[in-house]
């Protein structure tokens, strides 16, 4: 449970702050959700990653959905022609790990202040 | 162990952000800064636009007087309308910017020499061309002189001001996309880049010479065989002025001395890259007497370097004293190329040798000291800094002499670098030709047009005119030298102050017409006049048969319409394959030859010298013809210096009246070969090339993918930007057509008017409005001008009109 929330609260914080912070901002945000959540660094990893993942993702695919591709088709190109869904997945991926790395450097961090682990695997 | 994991992980994140925010480089190839340019929020997918017009619809801008409107039509053409000259300038730039930023940038940053801050230490020797060829240097000067004339120059500023507004408007998410895929941001515009616009033109247009090719070709074969080889006029010419006989030039010419001393005796290596010789236009405009409605109709279409985004934009701009439409500059005030509610211009280019390169005679290594006039003179050094993204600057001395800037020397140029070579160029002179724009904007008449272009200096065009009150002219227009003859068609002796440009030609004394008994005027780079001018005028680029077509044809046409005009700019006969393939199929024996040979040659046979997409003749014959050129001048592609051959027209008149020329041997053969011989093998071998083509390219050769035209976006160096740019455009044409278009060359504009009142105009140009290549309006028009279609323009009388034909209404507000 802890997991999910953790992951629908990085999305949506980083689209928030998305839309006035550059991109960095989110390793920001996923860290510090991170260090509220306590996830095993692994856990919070991958919840910082699918957040961000899915929410780029998301961002792009609406962006190529209402722009009818025109821009999407030719980055792709520029991008050694990969297809223009694999542009999106790419964005998404990029987004992922630093929303990921971020995350699992903020439970890392929490997991250093706390001197013993009293949770179990997964909660 | 916990720390340890946790620095690890911090440190890759940290790496991870800093990497993705930053550009890289890996094995030569640039990366953009991922995150930054993945970033949905900010990055590339911000530059997709929706079916709309992304443009704020009201903008405040400091330095305005009163509101500006700005109306867009459904082609994406602004037309502004201001109340005030200041304002109408202040809103172009700031409507131009909006629209093509990125490439007003470029252009200039090229002109200046500044590509390798761009693109790093792949740019250094491009960027040391331009600055000792001394783009900066004429830029300056047209900027002094754009200074010194108030209108110009208020003019300009104001322009700056609206593109440096728009500029600090934007923020990294507003950025065109360019500016995010080489990740750098733009600087601020000054009015020194509207100079450096039109250097960039002036280089295009005045960059050719074959001096140095003259001076191998001279030493290497002779001077009998260079004037044979390098005829100035042959029989068939058809001079854009032709002399008129019954009152022939009512002047008295400029006196030239010559010199008596002997021409250096150089061979030079390599000569430096020069602009395309090809690039060059149409005109014409024909009288009333001609057309269908009574009216005179002009007719211009620009061939250049076929780019995305485009060279051209069109544009309406209205205030109380000016209403123009027409295709302009980024980078330009005004409109260059179009038409008002009384005249309309064109122009094409009036080549002429304007670029002379004289020896230069140092005292010593350090070459502080030239032999000049029987004396040392001293002489300046510049050091040019030439930043290099990613590296550390280059520092290049460029040494002047009074005659400009040594561009050839020990550390540039030929292979040998005993060499200096001091380059004296129309480009390095002041030009008032915006000052002559802004006036033609606001000519109503002949009159007018003619005080206008009293100013126009460079680069030379033949600038053509037509008016609703049905008069047509064509000038010559630019500042010409006079020079005695043969002055600067090879390397001179710098030392002697006889070899320098001695007198300008009055420009009361260049050719014109006006109102021609023939009803029309018209050019296309050919010779500007024939051999009775009174003074020696001289070009390595003539064109020679393009302008014949449109005489010929123009000289039959009558009641003449919109669309006979738009059919002619699409038209892709050639009169090459008219003068050479029979002869050259008259002397192919038929004996020996395959079935397929013999299909080829009845295809040949059955050709109407149109040059169209779909056929495979045209590939033939470009194939055949080129192949017997390189057998017949193999003595200069294989030659160890720097070396031209003789063009078509001259090598058509030579086997056609001397097929037993020396020439014609080949060098690497024991035997003598003949004409014929040289025809039959050179067929045999061009089929042969032709299938090793098809091979290589797995496509088959009509003549549309032989041609293999392509739109290059600015940035897309050997399809690194594919996606930008627009490859295989199957059009019609060759370069000696009217349709002129070549693999990366061609009409970058097409344009008609008909001068009723108010005029109507067409028009069509292989790009968009707008530079983002995520607009749908970025290469909306190159399918239609294709296919030689054409659209309507909206000229419209007064801000409130056509409104059903408005798409978008934008304001610019003076800051309150």
């Amino acid at each position: 449970m802890k997991f999910i929330i953790q992951t629908i609260l990085i999305a949506v914080l980083c689209y928030i702050t998305g839309q006035y912070l550059p991109f960095w901002s989110l390793t920001a945000v996923a860290f510090v959700v991170a260090v509220l959540f306590k996830l095993k660094p692994t856990a919070s990893f991958m919840a910082g990653f699918l957040a961000v993942f899915a929410l780029w993702s998301f961002l792009a695919y609406g962006i190529d959905e209402e722009t009818s591709s025109r821009l999407t088709n030719r980055v792709a190109q520029v991008f050694m022609g990969i297809p223009n869904t694999t542009l999106i997945l790419i964005t998404g991926f990029i987004g992922g790990l630093i929303g990921g790395f971020g995350a699992a450097s903020g439970a890392l961090f929490i997991d250093l202040t706390q001197k013993k682990r009293v949770q179990k695997y997964y909660s | 162990m916990k720390l340890f994991k946790f620095l690890i992980v911090v440190c890759i994140t940290v790496l991870l952000t800093y990497t993705f925010n930053n550009r890289l480089v890996v094995q030569g190839t640039p990366i953009p800064p991922l995150g930054k340019f993945l970033d949905p929020n900010h990055g590339f997918w911000q530059n997709a636009e929706r079916d709309s017009f992304p443009y704020q619809s009201q903008v405040e801008l400091t330095g305005l007087n009163e509101p500006v409107a700005v109306k867009y039509d459904k082609n994406g053409v602004p037309h502004i309308f201001a109340n005030n000259n200041h304002d109408l300038y202040v809103a172009q730039g700031y409507i131009i910017a909006q629209h093509r930023l990125w490439q007003m940038e470029f252009q200039t940053h090229a002109a200046a020499g500044r590509v390798s801050e761009i693109i790093g230490e792949n740019g250094v020797n491009f960027d040391r061309m331009q600055r000792r060829k001394g783009m900066l240097l004429g830029a300056k000067a047209t900027y002094e002189a754009m200074l010194a004339d108030e209108v110009t120059n208020e003019s300009i500023e104001a322009y700056a001001n609206g593109v440096n507004q728009y500029i600090q408007s934007l923020t990294y998410k507003d950025l065109p996309i360019e500016y995010k895929l080489l990740g750098y941001e733009p600087e601020e515009w000054t009015p020194l880049k509207s100079a450096l616009i039109l250097e960039y033109m002036i280089n295009n247009l005045t960059g050719y010479d074959d001096d140095l090719e003259n001076t191998n070709a001279l030493r290497l074969f002779g001077k009998e065989t260079f004037d044979f080889l390098f005829p100035e006029h042959l029989p068939g010419i058809d001079p854009v002025i032709p002399t008129d006989i019954s009152a022939s030039w009512p002047f008295q010419p400029m006196e030239t001395e010559a010199p008596l001393t002997a021409l250096p005796s150089d061979k030079i290596k390599t000569s430096l890259p020069k602009p395309d010789p090809d690039n060059g236009s149409n005109n014409w405009a024909v009288s009333g007497t001609k057309t269908a409605s009574g009216n005179a109709i002009l007719a211009n279409d620009t061939h250049l370097g076929l780019n995305l985004p485009s060279l051209w934009i069109m544009l309406q701009l209205h205030a109380p004293d000016v209403n123009v439409y027409g295709f302009t500059f980024t980078g330009a005030a005004g409109i260059t190329i179009g038409f008002n509610d009384s005249i309309s211009w064109g122009f094409t280019n009036a080549p002429r040798d304007l670029r002379d390169w004289y020896k230069i005679k140092f005292k010593d290594d350090s070459a502080n000291q030239y032999w000049h006039d029987d004396q040392w003179k001293n002489t300046e050094k510049h050091i040019e800094t030439i930043y290099v993204r990613g590296k550390d600057p280059f520092y290049d001395t460029i040494t002047f002499t009074h005659h400009g800037p040594v561009v050839y020397d020990k550390s540039f140029g030929d292979e040998d670098n005993q060499k200096n070579y001091a380059l004296h160029w129309i480009g390095h002179q002041p030009s008032l030709v915006q000052k002559a724009l802004l006036e033609l904007n606001r000519s109503s008449n002949y009159k007018d047009y003619l005080e206008a272009i009293e100013n126009w200096d460079a680069p030379p065009q033949n600038i053509v005119f037509a008016s609703t009150n049905g008069d047509i002219a064509l000038r010559v227009q630019g500042q010409f030298t006079a020079k005695w003859k043969e002055q600067g068609k090879f390397l001179m002796d710098g030392s002697e102050p006889k070899n320098e440009w001695q007198a300008l030609i009055p420009k009361t004394q260049n050719p014109y017409q006006f109102n021609p008994e023939r009803g029309f005027v018209s050019s296309a780079n050919q010779h500007s006049v024939d051999s009775l001018y009174p003074y020696w005028v001289y070009d390595a680029s003539y064109e020679y048969y393009r302008n014949r077509s449109i005489n010929q044809l123009l000289t039959s046409m009558d009641s003449i319409t919109v669309q006979d005009m738009m059919e002619m700019q699409s038209n892709s006969y050639s009169l090459l394959p008219q003068e050479t393939l029979p002869l050259m199929l008259d002397s192919l024996s038929m004996e020996g030859l395959s079935k397929e040979e013999k299909d080829v040659v009845n295809t040949l046979k059955k050709w109407d010298y149109n040059y169209l997409v779909e056929l495979k003749a045209p590939s033939y014959f470009q194939a055949w013809w080129h192949q017997l050129n390189a057998s017949i001048w193999d003595e200069f592609y294989t030659s160890d210096f720097a070396l031209d051959a003789p063009n078509d027209y001259t090598t058509t008149y030579i086997i056609k009246n001397y097929p037993q020329y020396k020439f014609i041997d080949v060098d690497s053969t024991g035997q003598k070969e003949s004409l014929t011989y040289l025809i039959n093998t050179s067929f045999k071998q061009s089929l042969t090339n032709l299938e090793i083509w098809k091979e290589n390219n797995q496509m088959d050769y009509t003549w549309g993918n032989y041609k293999g035209t392509f739109i290059r976006h600015l940035a897309d160096l050997g399809g690194s930007l594919a996606g930008f740019s627009r490859y295989n455009v199957q059009v019609n044409g060759v370069a000696d057509a009217i349709n002129s278009t070549k693999r990366n060359h061609g009409p970058s504009e097409r344009f008609i008017v008909e001068m009723s009142s108010p005029p109507k105009a067409w028009g069509i140009y292989p790009g968009g409005q707008s530079g983002n290549p995520g607009s749908i309006w970025y290469d909306n028009m190159i399918d239609q001008w294709r296919d030689g279609e054409y659209i309507p323009l909206l000229f419209m009388a007064a801000e409130g009109d056509n409104q059903e034909k408005i798409l978008f209404n934008q304001i610019l507000k003076p800051t309150e």
